[in-house]
């Protein structure tokens, strides 16, 4: 699978909040999208998943060569998208094992059996250290913000993308969870072949992951790419002084 | 009932006109059959404006005028409490008293189905420790443009448990008109729950007591609207006594130009010490012209150790949470109805009565997407995916 950023530029309530950004992502690569608050990461992510605020005003995005801009969220994850939302919603009353029945029903990606599916929930849970109690409650009610993170990444384990936009996973993390949460990505990757654009502010969850590509963020636009060094290059030197 | 008068509720509410002559309508047991066939269930008692079936165990059926003295003299409404009260009390055709002896169990399910108007009422008294699960389901016999209106009265004797669950489904055309009055005592518990599907005009008044120290009352009521639907739902609790618990919960999904007046009002008498009230109404607009008017209204005569909230919310429905359901890879129908069974899960999920939870989730969730109601809906496991018992 191949994710085409080209030139896109999205809007929000008239105001451009990404301005002419370019990213390609294939599958099995890591790519990590740094930058300082407010500069688009997050209005990127939600602009490639289609979420109906964040229109695309000019540039395309691509998967396998097919142009999505036009395509509802739900369309845009058949085709193997995934958000990990930075702040995912609290929905009381939708149970966490309906929700993800009712999207692997929708996606038609498993023929799994019901016990199958529940199995998998289990295991998977307890590689993410997640309380097992957790997956039967309401989706997101009254978790802590770590509990969130870790209910975005057991949905990802369980729908299984070709390409999972990661949108701050290890912000509100312990030490230890993120180190959970970085083993289960890359484990994730192995299993599945999957690609994946991990946006971050911290350096920490890359101690645990080799990621292909650094991409540098600043008023809406990429403008600068490099390995893991440039990283170390941001943590020493700050955006302001280092980009 | 309080004796404050409520302006604002007054000015909000739906005026009704009685009809002075009740009409009755032909047989409809042949249409009841039909039903409880459809639902692969029986009901221990079906009433209609023509005829009455009772099985039901400790359950007895009277015209008003063979009603005994002493079913008479246990009566806590006689009509002066209210309209609605006093037009069921002098025009009830029915009277269905369910008596359930000290430490029994019983679990009743009543159909009210009509052809003509039925102004009925169902007295409830459970003695000291016994344990009731009332269901009662309201359907038509076919279209109809007449009224039901039920009168309920419950009598919770000490450390007895009660859980009622309505369900109004009645066609479109027609009108529910309706008043409750429950006196709880020490540490008895009555569950109330309320879903309101059907009917062109739904107004309800109920007034509900924890009257003795440590009795709890815990309401739920669900309105699902569309179309030119009104609901005018009228529900006051009060904290009589110390160490009370009341709580209204109501919930209202409104699609079409419909329009609900959630007018919930606790109380909590003098003296009422440890007393803990809660008043929530929360409402969700599925279009531009449907409008709900939350009105949660207090009136605490203590403050020692009394723990009293009230809150409302009304908001179409959240397009974060929709896109939030769609990136998963679920249509917009299909997120819709996820997001709106979530809603209504909270206001179900009170009831334990299997048939009266599965039927109450099948045909509100039907309603949310195709705005009919009235009909039998068919009960599978979709619906009970949806909802998080």
């Amino acid at each position: 699978m191949r994710l085409e950023i080209k030139d896109v530029c999205i809007e929000i309530g008239g105001k451009k909040v990404v301005n002419g950004t370019d990213l390609n992502v294939n599958s099995g690569e890591l790519h990590v999208l740094m930058g300082p608050n407010g500069c688009g990461k997050s209005s990127l992510a939600k602009g490639v998943m289609g979420h109906p605020d964040y229109r695309i005003k000019s540039g395309k995005v691509l998967v396998d060569g097919k142009e999505i801009n036009e395509l509802p969220a739900n369309e845009r994850a058949k085709l193997g998208l995934f958000l990990q939302f930075q702040e995912p919603v609290e929905i009381e009353g939708l149970g966490i094992l309906n929700f993800l029945n009712a999207a692997r029903n929708s996606m038609k990606r498993d023929t799994k059996s019901v016990r199958e599916f529940m199995n998998e929930v289990k295991e998977r849970s307890s590689g993410l250290k997640l309380k097992e109690e957790l997956v039967g409650r309401s989706l997101n009610t009254g978790f802590s913000g770590g509990e969130k993170k870790k209910v975005e990444i057991l949905q990802m384990q369980i729908l299984k993308p070709g390409i999972a936009i990661l949108d701050e996973p290890d912000s509100g993390l312990d030490i230890d969870a993120v180190k959970i949460v970085a083993e289960n990505i890359s484990k994730f990757m192995k299993e599945t072949g999957a690609g994946i654009i991990l946006i971050t502010h911290y350096s920490r969850i890359l101690q645990y992951l080799e990621p292909d590509q650094i991409h540098i963020m600043k008023d809406g636009k990429v403008i600068m790419e490099g390995g893991k060094e440039l990283v170390q290059k941001i943590e020493k030197e700050g955006y302001e002084n280092g980009v | 009932m309080p004796d404050e008068v409520n302006e604002l509720y007054s000015r909000n509410s739906i005026k009704l006109e009685y009809p002075k002559s009740i009409t009755r309508g032909s047989s409809v047991m042949e249409r009841a059959a039909e039903i409880e066939k459809q639902l692969d269930s029986r009901f221990d008692v079906i009433v209609s404006d023509t005829e009455v079936k009772n099985t039901g165990k400790f359950v007895k059926v009277f015209s008003a005028d063979e009603l005994p003295d002493d079913i008479i003299g246990r009566k806590i409404t006689d009509g002066s409490e209210d309209k609605i009260s006093a037009y069921i009390n002098a025009n009830s055709m029915r009277i269905i008293n369910i008596d359930i002896p000290d430490n029994e169990n019983a679990k009743i399910g009543i159909m009210a189905i009509n052809s003509g108007h039925m102004p009925f009422q169902v007295l409830v008294r459970c003695g000291a420790g016994s344990k009731l699960n009332l269901f009662e389901y309201y359907c038509s016999a076919k279209q109809d443009s007449y009224f039901v209106a039920p009168l309920h009265e419950f009598s919770i004797a000490s450390n007895a448990h009660a859980e009622f669950s309505l369900v109004n489904n009645k066609a479109s055309g027609s009108c529910m008109m309706g008043f409750a009055k429950a006196e709880v005592y020490g540490g008895a518990e009555l569950k109330a729950n309320f879903v309101y599907s059907g009917s062109s005009v739904t107004k309800m008044k109920c007034e509900f007591y924890a009257n003795e120290e440590g009795g709890r009352i815990d309401a739920k009521e669900i309105v699902v609207g569309a179309a030119d639907q009104k609901f005018d739902i009228n529900t006051f609790i009060t904290n009589a006594r110390p160490n009370t618990y009341a709580r209204l919960e109501s919930g209202a999904v409104l699609d079409g130009s419909s329009l609900c007046m959630l007018k919930g009002y606790a109380k909590v008498e003098k003296f009422a010490k440890g007393a803990i009230s809660r008043i929530e109404e929360h409402g969700i607009l599925l279009s531009e012209a449907a409008h709900i008017d939350a009105l949660p209204d207090m009136a605490i005569d203590y403050s020692d150790g009394v723990s009293a909230t009230h809150s409302a919310a009304t908001a179409p429905i959240d397009r974060d949470a929709l896109f939030y359901i769609m990136s998963r890879g679920i249509d917009s129908v299909e997120s819709r109805r996820l997001f709106v069974g979530a809603f209504m899960s909270k206001y179900l999920s009170g009831i334990t009565n299997p048939l009266a939870r599965e039927l109450a989730t099948s045909l509100l969730l039907e309603k949310a997407e195709s705005g009919s109601f009235g009909e039998i809906p068919g009960i599978s496991m979709k619906n009970v995916w949806n909802a998080n018992w």
